[in-house]
Parts: structure tokens; C-alpha cells; sequence
């Protein structure tokens, strides 16, 4: 066949796939969806069936029986799942803005960026080899139909897997990347694999139906004479080499892939348009994976009964059973078929890693990197899509060189298995993310790597030796000849298939990780609120309306920052529809609540992924994490009340100290006053008493003009000595109340204490000798001087001396004065031979008006003001006073006061 | 909710028909109307759970609630 024909049928084939998905496309903006219908939904999840399907499951079949069947019995299972599985993944990425695989790990484990990327980098290491075995499968293809021997020179068409990548780029990048928010379905796209999946069943069944009836009579036929043929005949009743575990392992397998491979999730997830649609797909897909399987053992059969033994590729039987048969228009059929096949996958695969790249790993790099200058720029929907566009065409030519550079090495064909079970990895992840509230991302890491090194361990590295890449001998006897860590055999496992073994300890190591590093470490705050959102999806949404903190974030902001990555109009009318919606008028939405940051985070994710979306808002949005924000302040709101509690505690305590005090104090005054009081009728009373003496003497002169002229004077005598008494009396008042209110004026100087009290004894000496009381002075000479006013010096030894003579009696009294000097200051001392002082009224001696008349008959001799005015005056000049009354000896007082200064001489 | 149930029961019931014992009942290479017995049983449980699937999906919509 021609090499020319077979380019015109690819590129006609190719050409109407674009023309699918434009209308497809035109469809959508005309609001006249075509996707929407749980067939074409089944039909685009169907991408599942790739070229390795296509072509390799005949071949698998004619090598291994019916054991190709688990690979579509396992997701015929999951299909059976998905009402709970599926359809939780679903609400919970619509209720995200979740855009792949990567984003869902991502944004499960607290938005972060690290498992984000590393989920992004497992699945581009895994899947970009899977892409090469497409282009492979093509390539094979054209060489099977055309063989390269028929026109090799300078063939311009001879590298068919460049042309195909190429066109797959450019697919890609039409349809995937028409618009930026990635939320937004891609509709042209999806109509396109679901168109593809339509050519690659009837393209198979046709081959199908073809070889069964037109070159054997019947299925019946083919099946007799191989059970006649004793070579093929085990074929019919064998389940495989692998044995029950191998077939519980691809069903296993199988399962995590039609969940968690990144094509599936783009169909699945992001491109579903209603929840509703996985009801009826769930039975439809599994019987696409019926209807396409049907003819796979009997095409098998027929090949291994049609060609010689190793004559011809098992994968390629599909094609070369009609070509045997001249059947060309049917072997163009199958090609056709097969290329839907790897075209689809390539298409969807490509977008999916794209998105992840982009989302995952560029954003979070370049927002953090460069923060300041995404942050400036006013349009980044021209990045994005460049970013997009970029991946896209990475992720082919990294498949394009795979399929070049080691394109026929056993590490590329076994790679369909070695990544379903790659894939595989993520399911411990995944799953224990949506149901089991406790998984921490620190767990995710723990068994996303553990589970991914295990597997590279176990299954990589075996692909390598088998590749001759590395020394054979590492499978065989294990790396440096330690034989428990064969790859195929760790720890001597009696695992009997590769794969099985492999899945065994990649599980070990991943739910290990996973289960053991989540219960040791605790969930950030953020993780712990994602986690909620995850595990009860299904019933989060309610209470999602219901709470509202409050955000101070304006919602111009918002749509303007959204408009950056998706386009004004668009985040415009995005932004109206979510207010309407929820029955609010676009208009009059100015703050945006809870709802709202969410909304435009849901939003933001859709373009850039979750965990770029929260550093973008994080930055743009003052109080972004509203929940948590809010949560937070509300606890620090809360001790701050307990500390003002705490502190009125302290106040009131401070406060009751005080009125306490003022209590005291009130009692205080209120003695004060009593004390006033008394000094006032006391005062008054020792007024009246002279003044009465003084009127009634005045009355006797004046009543009696003929008074002898003794007895007058007798009289004016006492008049006179009242009156004295009297002025004494109120001068005293006076001194002790200025000396009180600390109104006297102290004139403080160095004073010769010999000299005044001298002085003293100078001034009382008519006293004593009209009361004929003898006196002894001693006064020491040469006393060092003391600081005081010398006229209160003086007045204190008048009032002792004035008391003393007071006290004694009459005519045999004695009075001793001394002073001396001690350690400390000088003292004098004053002693009397009277009646002394009752043991009981020592204490109250120096108090004001404390006269004991009780202790002698007849009138006070004093005004009881005289010790009161020598305490405050010894008390102010920093000396002491005391009284004392041996029984029988009369009162001594004693007055100390200090040296001035501290030049001190030794006293004599 | 039935119908949450009903797909756990049916998940049951495939898990069992498509378990390597179940299967392994059927590994002989003998043919039953001339279709090998294997191939024959296979793709009958594959069609009875894709059946009851179907019924289980045609059910819902009217009970449709949530999970």
C-alpha cells in the first residue's frame, strides 16, 4: 500500500477530528451544548481504550488467554463505585475549581504547592513514556501497512510519529487552550474523543466482525479448530501466567487507573457538565469495554491459526489479518481505528499534564519567584495560555524523543502496566484524603514518595536492565549481589509475577507512609479546614452557605484580580452569575463575604490551580483566609476578654485595698476630730478656769470699795497671776498648734545645749525660790554642741524644770538637773522628790491636756500642754524624751538629743 | 440512599463473579456451544453487572437524592 494513501487517510482522518471539535466548540458558544448527555460522556471516558488496547490487547491475548479482560473487568468495577467514589470526586472538585490530579492532592492537603508539584512530576515522568507508546503504536502502524522497505529513500513521510506529535500539538493547543479558565469545559475537545471513541469501537468491531465472518465462517469456527490445535488450544481455558494474583493485580491496577490516571480525571472530572450524567455512564462505559473486547480472543485466535508461529507480530494482528486477506479499505479501517485510539489518549493526556504543569507546577514557582512583577501585571491570561501552550508542547516532544531514543526497548512496551501501577500510588493518597479526616499531608508525602520510590525500585529499574541499560544481573542477584533486594524478589517475597510483587511492596511502603507519618503529625489549620471540605463534601455544601464571616474585601477587587487570569468580561460575568445565583443583584454586591472570596478562589483555581489561587488571593485580598482568619481572631478577641477580666479582677482588688484605706483613714479623721474636739473643751475649760478666778476677784474689789488694803492686794495678786497664767497658757496653744501645722519657724543652728539649759535654770530660778524648792544643777562644760533652735532648747528645760518644781513639794522639794554627754548625743536629765507618776499614766504622760488632778487635790498646776510642746520640739530637733517613776523616788524625765554633725568629741 | 446501597451489593456481587475462584471454575479449555467456557462466562457476569448497572442507573433519577 501506499505511503501517500495511507498520509491522505491519516490526515483526512485527523482533519475531521479538528472539524468535530470546532463544531463542538461552536456548539458550546452557541449554548446549544453536544456533550451534554451521559452517552457522550461515557463515550469520552472510553479514552481509556488506547492504542495499547487497541493493538496490544490482541496481542496480549494471543500470549495470554482471556486475562486481557481484568484490565476492563477492574474498571467495570469501579464503574460500579462511582456512585460513591466518582460522584464524591466530582463535588468536591466543582465545588474547588479542581483542574487535575494534582490539584485535588494539592488542595486536599492544605493547599500545597510541594505535593502539588511532586503529584504534577510523577505523573509527567509516568505518562510522558505512555505517550511515546502511542506514537509508537502509530509508527508501527504505518509500518505494518506500508512497509519502510517500499520507499525508504528520502521519505519525507518516514518519521510518521513526528507528523503525528505535531498535529497532536497543535490540537491541543487549539482545542485545550481556547480558553483559560480550565473550569470551563473544553467542549470541542471532548466532543472530539467522544467522536474518536465512536471510530475506534466500530473500526475494532469491524475487523472484528470481518475476520469472524468473512475469513472464517463464524466465531464457531475459529473457536473449534483452535481447540483442535493442540499449540493453541490451552489458550481457551488460561486466565494467564500471572495466576490469581496477577489477575486480582490487574483488576486492582485497572481500577486505580479509570480513577486517578490524569486523562481519566480530565474526562471524568473536569470536563463532566452534570453530576447527573455518572448514573447512566457508569453502566454505559463498562459496556463499551464489553462491546470492544468482544472480538479481541477470537481476532487472536484466528491470528495465531492464520500466520506461522512468530511470523508476525501478535500486536499487530488486528491489521495484518485483513491485509493477508487483501482486505486493504479493512486494514485502513483498523488503522484508522488504532490512530483514534492513540490520538485521543495523546490529545486528552497532554492536556491533562499541561494543566498540571501549568497549574502546579509553573504558577506556584512563578508566583513565588517573581510575586512582584505577576502581582504589577494588569493581563496574565496571555502567560497562562503561553505557560499552557509550552507544557502542551513539552510534554509531546519529551514523548516524541522517548519514542525516539528508546522507542523499541522493552522499558517503552511494559510501560502501559509499569504505569497504571505508578498510578496506582496515588490512590492511598486520594482515597484516604476523600474519607479518612485525619490524613495530614505530611502523610501524603510520606506515602506518595515512599510508594513512588518503591515502585521505581521494583519495577523501573527492573525495565532498565531488561532495556540492557543497566547490568541484567541487578534483577538476578540483586544490586551489588545482596539477593533479599532483588527488585523482583524483595526480601525474598514468594510474589510469583513482577507486578504483583511490585504492588504489594509499593503498597507496603506508600499506605505504610501514609497512615504511619498521619497519625504521628498533626494537620495544619488550613489542612484540618480542607479536610472538612473534602471528607463531607456531600453534606458541606449547606453549611458552607450558612456561615458568614465577615471579609474586608471589596468585590471590585476581586472580579479585577480574577479578570487578570481569566479576562475582565469573562470574571465580570462569572462574578454577576454567582450573585444571581444566590438571589443578590450584581449591582448592589459591593463587600464581598465569605461566599464570595471563595467563589473567586474556586475561580482563580480553575486558571492557576488551588494552591496558586491561595497565594494569589493571599497577596491580592487583604484577609483572604477568611475562616481561619476570622477563626483566629475571634480566639485572640476571646483572651483578650479573659485578660481584661483578669485585669478588672485586679483592679477591683486594687480598688477594695483602697477603700480599705480610705476607711482607715476616715476612722482616722473621725478620731482626729473627736480628738479636736476634746482639745477644744478641754482648752475652753482651762481658759474658763483662770478667767473665773480672775472675774470673781474682780467682782470682790469692785463689790467691796473698803477692803483693807492687804487683803486688795492680795487679791490683784491672784488676779494678776491668772491673767499671767492665762497668757502663758494661750501662748502655749499657740506654739504647740504652729509647731503642729509645721508653721514655726525653726531657726536650726549649732547650739551650746550647757548655755541653754543654763539659761533655763536662770529663768525658773524665781520659782524655785518662791516654792523654797532647792536645786542641784550639774552641766557638764565643754559639751560639743547640738544641732536646734536654742530658744525651743531653752523652753524645753523651762517646761521640765517649771514641771518639776511644780510637782514637788513645798519647802523640803528637791530638783536635780544634769547634763552630760553619752555615745549617741547629751542628755539631761530632770528629777523631782514628789509624788512621782502612777505607773499607768507613763504612756499618756507627753499627750496633750493629760493633767492628773486625781493624783493631788485642788487645781491643775499646769496647763498640761507643757511635755506635750517638749515632745514635738525633741521629736523635731531628732532626739527622744522620756519619764520614769521608781516607787518613792519621784519622776525623772530625760531628753536626748544628737551631736551636731558628725564631728563628735568624746564627751567628759 | 437505596440506591447507594443497591451499588454496594451489585459491587459485592461483581467482585465475586469476576474473583480469580469464580473464574477459575471456568478454566478448562472446553468449548459450550461452541464458545469456550471461559470466554462464555466472563462476558455473561460482564453483561449481567453492565445490566444490572443499568437498572440501578434507570432507577435513579426518581430517587435521586443525596448520598
Amino acid at each position: 500500500m501506499n505511503r501517500w494513501g495511507i498520509a491522505a487517510v491519516a490526515l483526512g482522518y485527523l482533519c475531521l477530528l479538528f472539524a468535530v471539535a470546532r463544531w463542538g466548540d461552536r456548539r458550546a458558544d452557541a449554548g446549544r451544548s453536544v456533550i451534554a448527555s451521559p452517552a457522550i460522556y461515557a463515550l469520552a471516558m472510553a479514552v481509556y481504550c488506547t492504542a495499547w488496547t487497541f493493538y496490544g490487547s490482541v496481542g496480549r491475548a494471543a500470549a495470554g488467554g482471556i486475562d486481557f479482560v481484568a484490565i476492563y473487568l477492574g474498571p467495570t468495577l469501579a464503574g460500579v463505585l462511582w456512585w460513591h467514589v466518582t460522584r464524591k470526586m466530582l463535588r468536591i472538585s466543582k465545588a474547588n475549581r479542581i483542574t487535575s490530579i494534582a490539584d485535588f492532592v494539592a488542595a486536599r492537603y492544605g493547599k500545597s504547592p510541594l505535593l502539588g508539584g511532586m503529584v504534577a512530576v510523577i505523573a509527567l515522568f509516568v505518562i510522558t513514556p505512555y505517550i511515546a507508546l502511542q506514537l509508537k503504536a502509530v509508527s508501527a502502524s504505518v509500518d505494518a501497512l506500508a512497509p519502510a522497505g517500499t520507499g525508504r529513500e528520502g521519505w519525507i513521510l518516514g518519521d510518521t510519529a513526528f507528523y503525528v506529535a505535531a498535529l497532536m500539538a497543535a490540537f491541543a493547543i487549539l482545542y485545550g487552550t481556547r480558553h483559560i479558565d480550565a473550569a470551563e469545559r473544553h467542549e470541542g475537545m471532548v466532543a472530539a474523543i467522544a467522536f474518536e471513541s465512536i471510530v475506534k469501537l466500530v473500526a475494532f468491531l469491524a475487523v472484528g466482525l470481518y475476520v469472524a465472518f468473512a475469513m472464517f465462517d463464524g466465531p464457531g469456527e475459529i473457536f473449534a479448530r483452535a481447540a483442535a490445535d493442540p499449540a493453541i488450544a490451552p489458550l481457551l481455558g488460561s486466565a494467564g501466567a500471572g495466576g490469581p494474583a496477577g489477575w486480582v493485580t490487574l483488576a486492582l491496577l485497572s481500577m486505580a487507573a479509570i480513577l486517578f490516571l490524569p486523562r481519566q480525571f480530565q474526562v471524568a472530572i473536569v470536563e463532566n457538565v452534570d453530576e447527573r450524567h455518572l448514573a447512566h455512564a457508569s453502566w454505559m462505559f463498562p459496556l463499551y469495554l464489553l462491546l470492544i473486547n468482544l472480538f479481541v480472543l477470537p481476532i487472536a485466535l484466528a491470528g495465531l491459526l492464520a500466520f506461522p508461529a512468530g511470523s508476525v507480530d501478535v500486536d499487530l494482528f488486528v491489521l495484518a489479518l485483513p491485509l493477508s486477506a487483501g482486505a486493504t479499505h479493512v486494514a485502513l479501517v483498523a488503522f484508522v481505528g488504532g490512530l483514534a485510539a492513540a490520538t485521543g489518549m495523546v490529545i486528552v493526556e497532554t492536556i491533562a499534564l499541561a494543566t498540571m504543569l501549568c497549574n502546579d507546577l509553573a504558577m506556584p514557582i512563578l508566583l513565588r519567584s517573581r510575586r512582584l512583577g505577576l502581582a504589577a501585571r494588569a493581563d496574565l491570561t496571555g502567560l497562562l495560555a503561553g505557560i499552557r501552550r509550552g507544557s502542551i508542547v513539552l510534554v509531546l516532544t519529551l514523548g516524541y524523543l522517548y519514542f525516539e531514543l528508546i522507542g523499541g526497548s522493552y522499558a517503552l512496551v511494559s510501560i502501559g502496566l509499569l504505569s497504571f501501577a505508578a498510578v496506582a500510588q496515588f490512590a492511598p493518597t486520594i482515597l484516604g484524603g476523600m474519607y479518612w479526616r485525619g490524613a495530614t499531608r505530611h502523610g501524603a508525602l510520606g506515602g506518595l514518595g515512599g510508594g513512588f520510590a518503591v515502585w521505581a525500585y521494583t519495577l523501573l529499574l527492573p525495565a532498565f536492565a531488561r532495556s540492557g541499560w543497566i547490568d541484567a544481573a541487578f534483577i538476578s542477584e540483586g544490586p551489588f549481589g545482596i539477593a533479599a533486594l532483588r527488585p523482583y524478589a524483595l526480601f525474598g517475597a514468594p510474589l510469583g509475577d513482577p507486578l504483583t510483587h511490585a504492588l504489594f511492596w509499593t503498597m507496603v511502603a506508600n499506605v505504610g507512609l501514609f497512615v504511619g507519618l498521619s497519625l504521628a503529625t498533626r494537620p495544619g489549620a488550613t489542612e484540618r479546614v480542607q479536610a472538612t471540605r473534602f471528607v463531607e463534601a456531600f453534606s458541606h455544601e449547606e453549611s458552607e452557605r450558612a456561615h458568614g464571616w465577615g471579609v474586608k474585601a471589596r468585590v471590585a477587587d476581586l472580579v479585577e484580580l480574577v479578570g487578570r487570569f481569566v479576562g475582565p468580561e469573562r470574571a465580570r460575568q462569572a462574578f454577576d452569575g454567582h450573585a444571581r445565583a444566590r438571589g443578590i443583584d450584581p449591582a448592589r454586591l459591593e463587600r464581598a463575604d465569605a461566599g464570595i472570596v471563595r467563589f473567586a478562589e474556586r475561580l482563580l483555581a480553575g486558571a492557576i490551580g488551588a494552591a496558586s489561587a491561595r497565594v494569589m488571593l493571599a497577596t491580592a485580598v487583604k484577609g483572604e483566609d477568611v475562616g481561619l482568619d476570622e477563626v483566629m481572631a475571634v480566639l485572640d478577641e476571646a483572651t483578650a476578654v479573659i485578660e481584661y477580666s483578669r485585669q478588672l479582677e485586679q483592679k477591683s482588688a486594687a480598688l477594695e485595698a483602697a477603700s480599705a484605706e480610705l476607711r482607715a483613714a476616715n476612722l482616722r479623721l473621725q478620731e482626729l476630730d473627736r480628738l479636736k474636739d476634746e482639745f477644744l473643751t478641754t482648752v475652753t475649760h482651762e481658759l474658763r478656769t483662770p478667767l473665773t478666778s480672775i472675774r470673781s476677784f474682780s467682782e470682790i474689789l469692785r463689790d467691796n470699795p473698803g477692803l483693807p488694803a492687804a487683803e486688795r492686794g492680795a487679791f490683784l495678786d491672784i488676779v494678776i497671776a491668772e491673767s499671767e497664767r492665762l497668757t502663758r497658757l494661750i501662748n502655749q496653744v499657740l506654739d504647740l498648734a504652729r509647731i503642729e501645722a509645721g508653721r514655726y519657724e525653726w531657726q536650726i543652728a549649732p547650739t551650746d545645749p550647757g548655755e541653754a539649759v543654763s539659761a533655763a535654770i536662770a529663768a525658773t530660778s524665781g520659782i524655785f525660790a518662791e516654792r523654797g524648792v532647792a536645786l542641784d544643777a550639774d552641766i557638764g562644760a565643754g559639751l560639743p554642741p547640738v544641732l536646734a533652735d536654742r530658744d525651743q532648747l531653752v523652753q524645753v528645760a523651762v517646761n521640765l524644770l517649771s514641771n518639776a518644781v511644780k510637782f514637788s513639794p513645798a519647802g523640803t522639794g528637791r530638783v536635780a538637773v544634769s547634763l552630760r554627754g553619752e555615745a549617741g548625743g547629751i542628755r539631761l536629765v530632770v528629777q523631782d522628790n514628789g509624788p512621782g507618776i502612777a505607773v499607768e499614766y507613763l504612756p499618756l504622760l507627753f499627750d496633750k491636756f493629760s493633767q492628773f488632778d486625781d493624783q493631788r487635790s485642788g487645781k491643775p498646776a499646769g496647763s498640761g500642754l507643757g511635755l506635750a510642746i517638749c515632745r514635738r520640739i525633741v521629736e523635731h530637733l531628732g532626739g527622744a524624751i522620756a519619764a520614769e517613776s521608781p516607787p518613792g523616788e519621784g519622776a525623772r524625765f530625760s531628753v536626748v538629743l544628737p551631736y551636731a554633725g558628725e564631728v563628735t568629741r568624746t564627751p567628759r | 440512599m437505596r440506591r447507594g446501597e443497591r451499588l454496594v451489593g451489585l459491587f459485592l456481587l461483581a467482585a465475586f463473579l469476576f474473583s480469580p475462584v469464580a473464574i477459575g471454575f471456568f478454566q478448562k479449555p472446553v468449548l459450550v456451544a461452541g464458545v469456550p467456557a471461559l470466554l462464555l462466562y466472563v462476558f455473561a457476569a460482564w453483561g449481567v453487572v453492565v445490566a444490572l448497572l443499568a437498572l440501578a442507573a434507570r432507577r435513579g433519577p426518581d430517587e435521586d437524592g443525596q448520598a
